[in-house]
C-alpha cells in the first residue's frame, strides 16, 4: 500500500492528474473521518477535508520520496494542522452536546447505551493532556502507525510508543476496572 | 486482559463512523483532479501563477459562492446553455507585467521551507462582457482577518482617489480599493454546509424562473432558463450572481448580484425582495459610462423588471442609503493572518490573493468584508 501511494505520488508529482484522484480515492474517507471524529460536524469534517487535500495539492511537488516516505503519515500530518488550526480559529470549541447530531437517528436503548458509554469514554479520555489524547486516537481510532504518528505529531516513534503506552496504563489503572 | 478492555473500548467510541455524503466525495475529487491538471498547465509553458489557479479552484471548492445567470427573454430556437469553463484571472491577457511577489506566506507547517508565492495578476479588472458571463467567488472574512488587511496599497497599484465616490473613508485603509455599498446586517460566522448553499442558490434562482440553477459545485454546469424558457447565455444581458447565503437578522437570506449591460451592478436582498443598493461598474471605462446612471435607480429596476417578466423586484423602493458607488479595483491582498498572531498555516491564507470590496460606511460593519475572485467565463 505504501508502495502503492508512492507510485501514485510520484505519478502525481510528475503531472498525472488521475494519480492524485486515486490517492484521494484511498485516503479521502479516512481524512473525513478524522475530522468527523474530532469534530463530530459532518459540514466541518467536510470543509476541513477538502482543506486538507487541497493543501496536500499544493504542497505535492515538496513532498520527497525515500525510504522513509510515507504520503498517508505526511497527508495525516497536513490534517493534524488544519485541525489545529480550525480549533484555534474557532473562538470557543463547540461542546460535544450542542454540535450537530450526526450519524444514526436510532433511537433505541442499545443507540443510548452506545451514546452513554461513548461518553464516557470521552471524558476518559479527556483525563489525558491534549497530545497524549490524540496519539491514543491516532492510534486506536485511525489506526496509524507509531511510525506515523511520530510523523504526524513530531515526535520519534518510540517516543510515541512510550507515550501510547503510559496514557493506556494510566486510563487502565483509572478506569481498568469498570 | 484489562488493557485490552480499555483499548478496545476507546476504539469502539470512535465517533463519526459514517462514509462522507457521496457528492461531497465526487465533487472533491473532481476538483482536485481538475486543479492538479490546472497546476500543471502552466508550469509546463511556466506560465507564473500555479497558485492563483489552485487558488481559485480552492475557493470554488470551499464554495463560498454560486452563480446563476438571468437572461433576457431568449430568441425563438435558444437551447440550453452551459456555462462555459471557469478561467482563472490570468487567462484575462497579458499579465507579465503584474508579476508582484506578495511576501511571506505561511507553508503547509510540515516542517518544509515556507513558499513565497509570485501572483500574476491581470492588466485590469475583467470587462463586464457583453455576452458571456462574469463568474465571482465571494469569501466573507471574519473582522479580526479584516482587521489584518494590509493598509496600503501593493506596488503597482493606483491609489483610487475619486473623491466623487463620497461614502468611504481614507482612514480606514482602504484607499486603494473603491468600495461598495452597505448590504445590511450580515453575519459572517455562520458557515452552511455545502448542500444548504446549493438550495439557496436554487431557491434563489428560482425567482429569476431558473430552475435547479445550481446541481453542484466545482466547475458549473448550469442550465439556463427564463420562466421555463431555455435560453441562451450569449444573449445574456442580465448577470445575477448569488453570493453566499448570508444571514440576516438571524434569518437565511441572500444576496443577488446583477450585473446589466449598462454596467450597472445591483444588490437585492431577496429576503424582502428590494433593491438594498447598487454600485457601479467593474472596471473604469464601464465605470464613466454607468456614472450617467447614478442617480436614476428607477430605469435600472425597470430594466431588470422587463428582463425577469417582474419577478426579480418587487420593490422598487430602495432604501435611503443605497448610494451608488465606485468601480472595485484590484487589490492583493497578502496574507491574510487571524489575529492570534499566527505566522503559518491560517486556512484563510489559501483565500489571496483576491479582489476586495470592502463595505463602508458604519466602521463597525466591518466584517461584512468580502473577498472576490472574479473568474470570467467566455464564450
Amino acid at each position: 500500500m505504501i508502495d502503492e501511494d508512492l507510485k501514485l505520488v510520484a505519478a502525481a508529482q510528475a503531472g498525472d492528474s488521475q494519480a492524485f484522484g486515486r490517492l484521494y480515492d484511498a485516503y479521502g474517507e479516512k481524512i473525513y473521518a478524522f475530522f468527523l471524529s474530532r469534530t463530530r460536524h459532518v459540514a466541518t469534517a467536510e470543509d476541513l477535508t477538502s482543506t486538507t487535500f487541497f493543501k496536500a495539492l499544493a504542497g505535492l511537488s515538496k513532498f520527497r520520496q525515500g525510504p522513509d516516505a510515507s504520503f498517508s503519515g505526511w497527508l495525516y500530518r497536513i490534517a493534524h494542522h488544519v485541525l489545529t488550526d480550525h480549533w484555534r480559529s474557532s473562538k470557543t470549541h463547540e461542546e460535544l452536546d450542542t454540535v450537530e447530531a450526526m450519524g444514526s437517528t436510532d433511537d433505541t436503548a442499545a443507540h443510548a447505551e452506545a451514546e452513554l458509554q461513548r461518553a464516557e469514554t470521552e471524558r476518559m479520555l479527556a483525563t489525558l493532556s491534549d497530545k497524549d489524547r490524540e496519539i491514543v486516537r491516532l492510534r486506536l481510532w485511525d489506526e496509524r502507525s507509531f511510525k506515523e504518528i511520530g510523523m504526524i505529531v513530531g515526535k520519534s516513534e518510540a517516543a510515541c510508543k512510550m507515550t501510547y503506552g503510559r496514557a493506556i496504563g494510566r486510563l487502565q489503572q483509572q478506569y481498568g476496572e469498570t | 486482559m484489562a488493557k485490552l478492555d480499555i483499548e478496545s473500548r476507546i476504539k469502539e467510541s470512535r465517533p463519526g463512523a459514517e462514509a462522507p455524503r457521496p457528492w461531497f466525495q465526487a465533487n472533491l475529487r473532481q476538483q482536485l483532479v481538475e486543479a492538479h491538471g490546472k497546476m500543471q498547465a502552466p508550469r509546463a509553458t511556466k506560465s507564473r501563477a500555479p497558485w492563483f489557479i489552485g487558488f481559485g479552484l480552492v475557493l470554488a471548492g470551499s464554495a463560498l459562492a454560486l452563480f446563476v445567470a438571468v437572461e433576457r427573454p431568449a430568441p425563438s430556437g435558444s437551447t440550453i446553455a452551459e456555462l462555459p469553463p471557469v478561467q482563472t484571472v490570468d487567462s484575462l491577457g497579458d499579465a507579465s507585467q503584474y508579476t508582484i511577489p506578495v511576501g511571506e506566506r505561511g507553508g503547509l507547517d510540515d516542517g518544509t521551507t515556507p513558499v513565497r508565492p509570485t501572483y500574476v495578476l491581470p492588466a485590469e479588472l475583467p470587462a463586464v462582457p457583453a455576452t458571456g458571463f462574469v463568474f465571482q467567488l465571494s469569501l466573507p472574512v471574519s473582522d479580526a482577518a479584516a482587521a489584518t488587511f494590509p493598509t496600503t496599497a501593493p506596488a503597482g497599484f493606483t491609489v483610487a482617489t475619486d473623491a466623487a465616490n463620497g461614502a468611504w473613508d481614507a482612514d480606514r485603509g482602504d484607499d486603494f480599493v473603491s468600495p461598495v455599498p452597505e448590504v445590511g446586517a450580515i453575519t459572517l460566522d455562520q458557515v452552511p454546509s455545502n448542500d444548504k448553499i446549493i438550495a439557496a442558490a436554487n431557491a434563489a434562482a428560482k425567482t429569476f424562473g431558473v430552475d435547479n440553477a445550481l446541481k453542484s459545485f466545482g466547475t458549473p454546469t448550469v442550465t439556463i432558463e427564463n420562466a421555463g424558457d431555455p435560453v441562451d447565455p450569449a444573449q445574456a444581458d442580465y448577470l445575477a450572481f448569488v453570493s453566499y447565503p448570508f444571514l440576516f437578522d438571524g434569518a437565511p437570506a441572500y444576496q443577488v448580484f446583477g450585473s446589466a449591460t449598462f454596467g450597472a451592478w445591483i444588490i437585492i436582498r431577496l429576503q424582502s425582495m428590494q433593491v438594498v443598493s447598487m454600485h457601479f461598474p467593474i472596471i473604469e471605462s464601464v465605470r464613466r459610462a454607468a456614472y450617467p446612471l447614478e442617480a436614476d435607480q428607477t430605469t435600472i429596476l425597470t430594466k431588470l423588471n422587463a428582463a425577469t417578466d417582474g419577478t426579480v423586484v418587487a420593490s422598487a423602493d430602495a432604501p435611503a442609503d443605497a448610494t451608488p458607488l465606485g468601480a472595485p479595483e484590484l487589490v492583493l491582498v497578502d496574507t491574510v493572518l487571524p489575529a492570534d498572531g499566527r505566522t503559518t498555516d491560517a486556512p484563510i491564507d489559501l483565500y489571496e490573493p483576491a479582489w476586495r470590496f470592502p463595505v463602508l460606511g458604519d466602521p463597525t460593519k466591518r466584517q461584512q468584508d468580502f473577498l472576490y475572485v472574479p473568474l470570467v467565463g467566455t464564450k
